[in-house]
């Protein structure tokens, strides 16, 4: 008996772990899709969330009456937690912000430091650091819940799904979650990037206002609970997904375009699989990355140890997506002249891109330090404190070395009538 | 004492021997007294309607006895004598048995002939247990014809049906079939000493037994098998076990029967080797959605949003958005619905029994769901667990009971209830013996070969050492 009592015991000490004070019954929730957080010159936070709207998102056979699936609300706070808790005071149900997608910031908030800020995302037990990091270029980012998305209903679930579909197809834009941010943050000799989402002109869909009905459900016009009045109703905005948000320290110092980020992604073995155009004159032929290693090393240039140089080795893999008519895959030579010419055209844009973090952010984006840290831990001691100003003025070395793997399934190309 | 013994004997004269019989059966309508004239003196019959052959009655006893060939000796005239006895109380027994009894005018025993013919069920194929390979005969309630169904399937002097009578009242026959040598003997002992304690008026079914000789009496698991069909029965018997068949019912208890026993069956053997295999994982993984389900998502569900992908979780919000319960409230009215309508369900008489499955689809699936009481993902959960449930229907017991309680725990702790529930089920199913096998002791045995999948037969060299002890090898190597 004594034996059963102390079982019984252990069970009732379970109870203290959780209990129903934890329950969150999913009805009750406000589902935070992805948030946008802005930082004015005041010094006054806010912050726009958007959630999933239960009413309108119903099942097939009930498309919620042409409601907006998503509801935004707004708030302001002198501090992040401050201005998120405002949102929710026109709310009848609770925040859950378990399932956030993305966290958006405004360029100049990002301008000025987003990192101190973190601290609340991983102190609370509400948010984590699942969410991706996205600085928002352009003038008027509130703009961004009424921009028309691509076939998801909401900005959450379509950069999630942007995320799992381009991340690996296209290459051109950067992913990072909240932990990889902070992380890269806390790396020796590695500065911290982000995603960059911009609104552009939708000239696609300028049918006006009258598609505001039951239809349009992958169009997704939001409905504005706090916000002013909007008098760009004319004009339809979209998210371009694209480049490359560098940052030194926790301030951001600048954009990668698309090429530089392919260039980025290559750089720290994060692409996927891409493809490259190389034009001459009207003739084009297009390759395929399939497999990509890049090592970097850092290591001094001198005797005194104040020069750095940089040293980048690529070895990729490829394959022939689309042959011009002038060449003839069957031919070995050609094919290693096509090498050349694709090794030159990636090391342009990799030197473009390492050239820009250099003279443009004075910052490491790539993690040469890094590899320094790693591999010199000798030389790291000296170059540490100033490694940003050596990395800037430090001579870089790039090797490609690239091999044709598949040259498709056709020998001559299709216009060769000869 | 004395007394009795005088009134045991059995009278010289028939008139006597009449009186006798009368006063044992009263006037009961069904006890035929056939009194007749011989050529050597009067002789009687006694039977009871319906359970002899009246044509052969008169064939093999009044035939001969009335012929004027006949010498006076009884058990040369009756060639279909099975006993003598000498005693009114084992006449008594003979006849409710469905045995003939003669008296003979001036002779001190009874002889017994046994013509017993009475209406029963044909072998069938059973209405549980259904194969599509293998055997579809099915024990009947006849005691004799299950006996002869093992017996064509084990033909070894080796396999011993022993009798025992248990049941005051009702002198049911129970028999022990087991293979000597091959049976686990301390099973078989705990089993007859079992068996030998049962003191009660009546035994109307094997559950009778079951519950009398089991040792886990409140538990959810009794540690003993039923089925309904002579080749699981062998198969089992053939491993160790000891069948016990009940008169009157066709279920067949084999002791003791393991864990690992519920999720295996005939058929298993019968097909080959992969998809017996895929089969037996697919009812484990039957089992752990029939048991876990309920409990797991309303855990997930109420406490541990962050965990489902983000998309399903959305899609839980706007179907759960409009309905009045909470999620874990709604999953168990749903079960308690299922729970009456399958118990209606079993109840109706087969005619009706389709109204059950239109007024189960369309009120439960469709009008609770349109109508906002109940939400449609609570409604395919249900029903997943309630599918799963009909896979392993030997343990409903047990799966219904931890379903309710992980859908409790769950529902108020969340995963880390579940988490505690866990513990419970798994310390309850360790602890829990079946005739001093412990129910688990399959998974400590090099038994792997044939528990959650089964090797090819060929390979299934021994038979499962949790249960034989003694002559364990199955197959010999091939030479």
């Amino acid at each position: 008996m004594p034996k059963r009592l102390f079982m019984l015991f252990c069970i009732a000490l379970v109870l203290q772990l959780t209990g129903c004070w934890s329950r969150r019954e999913p009805k009750t929730l406000a589902l935070i899709s992805s948030a946008l957080y802005d930082l004015n010159e005041e010094g006054i936070y806010s912050t726009t969330i958007e959630i999933i709207n239960p009413e309108a998102q119903g099942s097939p056979q009930d498309s919620g009456d042409g409601k907006s699936p998503t509801l935004t609300v707004s708030g302001e706070g002198k501090s992040l937690p401050e201005a998120l808790r405002k949102t929710a005071e026109s709310l009848e149900r609770n925040l859950f912000a378990g399932q956030t997608l993305a966290r958006f910031y405004t360029e100049r908030y990002a301008k000025k430091d987003i990192v101190k800020d973190q601290d609340y995302f991983l102190r609370d037990f509400l948010t984590d650091e699942k969410p991706l990091v996205i600085i928002l270029r352009g003038d008027d980012p509130q703009l961004l819940y009424t921009a028309t998305l691509g076939l998801s209903n909401t900005v959450g679930n379509y950069i999630d799904n942007l995320h799992r579909t381009q991340d690996n197809f296209i290459s051109t834009a950067v992913f990072i979650d909240t932990l990889m941010f902070l992380k890269d943050y806390h790396r020796e000799g590695k500065q911290p990037v982000a995603g960059v989402a911009q609104l552009i002109e939708d000239d696609t869909q300028s049918s006006g206002n009258e598609s505001k009905g039951g239809e349009d459900s992958g169009k997704a016009t939001m409905e504005s609970t706090g916000r002013e009045g909007s008098g760009k109703e004319d004009k339809k905005y979209k998210v371009k997904y694209e480049g490359l948000a560098a940052f030194k320290d926790e301030r951001l110092v600048g954009y990668l375009d698309a090429v530089e980020t392919r260039a980025y992604k290559i750089l720290t073995n994060t692409i996927g699989n891409s493809v490259v155009s190389l034009t001459d004159g009207d003739h084009v032929t297009a390759l395929h990355i399939d497999k990509s290693k890049a090592s970097l090393s850092a290591c001094a240039a001198d005797k005194g140890k104040k020069k750095a140089k940089l040293d980048v080795k690529i070895k990729m893999d490829i394959s022939v997506m689309q042959a011009d008519e002038n060449l003839d895959v069957t031919d070995f030579e050609n094919l290693k002249a096509l090498e050349d010419r694709f090794n030159k055209q990636i090391r342009d844009e990799v030197l473009r891109a390492i050239k820009k973090a250099q003279t443009e952010f004075k910052s490491d984006i790539f993690g040469f330090g890094n590899a320094m840290h790693a591999d010199r831990p000798g030389e790291w001691k000296k170059f540490r404190a100033n490694w940003d100003e050596s990395f800037s003025d430090a001579d870089i070395n790039i090797r490609i070395q690239s091999s044709i793997n598949r040259s498709g399934l056709i020998k001559k190309t299709i216009k060769n009538r000869a | 004492m004395e007394k009795k013994k005088i009134k045991d004997e059995i009278p010289g004269s028939i008139e006597k021997c009449q009186e006798a019989v009368k006063e044992i059966f009263q006037s009961s309508s069904d006890i035929v007294i056939d009194t007749f004239e011989t050529i050597k003196g009067m002789a009687m019959l006694v039977y009871v309607d319906g359970l002899i052959d009246k044509n052969l009655v008169d064939r093999d006893i009044i035939a001969p006895l009335k012929s004027i060939n006949f010498e006076g000796d009884i058990s040369a005239a009756i060639r279909c004598t099975i006993a003598d006895v000498d005693n009114m109380s084992s006449v008594t027994g003979q006849v409710l048995q469905g045995n003939t009894a003669v008296f003979f005018e001036g002779r001190k025993k009874v002889a017994i002939a046994d013509l017993k013919s009475f209406q029963m069920r044909s072998v069938e194929p059973p209405d549980a247990e259904a194969s599509i390979r293998g055997p579809k005969e099915g024990f009947t309630e006849n005691l004799r014809t299950n006996t002869s169904l093992l017996r064509r399937k084990i033909r070894t002097p080796d396999l011993i049906m022993e009798n025992i009578t248990i049941g005051r009242q009702t002198n049911t026959v129970i028999t022990l079939a087991y293979i000597r040598g091959i049976v686990n003997t301390d099973v078989l002992d705990k089993v007859k000493y079992r068996l030998s304690k049962i003191d009660v008026d009546s035994i109307m079914e094997s559950g009778y037994i079951e519950q009398y000789i089991t040792e886990n009496g409140f538990s959810t698991i009794s540690g003993i098998g039923i089925t309904q069909k002579p080749d699981v029965a062998a198969a089992k018997i053939l491993e160790g076990r000891v069948a016990v068949i009940c008169d009157g019912t066709p279920h067949v208890l084999t002791i003791p029967e393991l864990f690992i026993e519920n999720i295996q069956t005939a058929e298993d053997y019968y097909n080959r080797t992969i998809l017996s295999s895929l089969l037996r994982l697919l009812r484990v993984l039957g089992l752990f959605i029939s048991v876990m389900l309920p409990g797991l998502s309303v855990a997930v569900i109420t406490y541990n949003q962050e965990m489902m992908p983000a998309v399903f979780f959305q899609n839980l919000i706007v179907s759960t958005a409009k309905t009045p319960l909470p999620a874990g409230a709604e999953i168990f009215l749903l079960i308690l619905m299922f729970e009456l309508l399958r118990e209606a369900g079993t109840r109706l008489p087969k005619a009706v029994g389709s109204a059950i499955t239109i007024v189960g689809a369309l009120i439960i699936g469709e009008a609770a769901v349109n109508a906002g009481i109940v939400s449609a993902p609570a409604v395919i959960i249900v029903a997943l667990t309630a599918v799963t449930s009909f896979i392993i229907p030997n343990l409903t017991e047990f799966t219904l009971v931890y379903r309710l309680i992980l859908l409790f725990l769950g529902g108020s702790m969340g995963l880390i209830g579940i988490g505690a529930g866990m513990v419970i089920m798994l310390t309850q199913l360790i602890s829990t013996t079946s005739f001093g096998i412990s129910l688990l002791d399959s998974f400590s045995k090099p038994e792997f070969k044939d528990s959650a999948i089964r090797f090819p037969l060929w390979s299934l060299k021994l038979r499962p050492l949790s249960i034989a002890r003694d002559n364990i090898v199955r197959k010999k190597e091939n030479k």
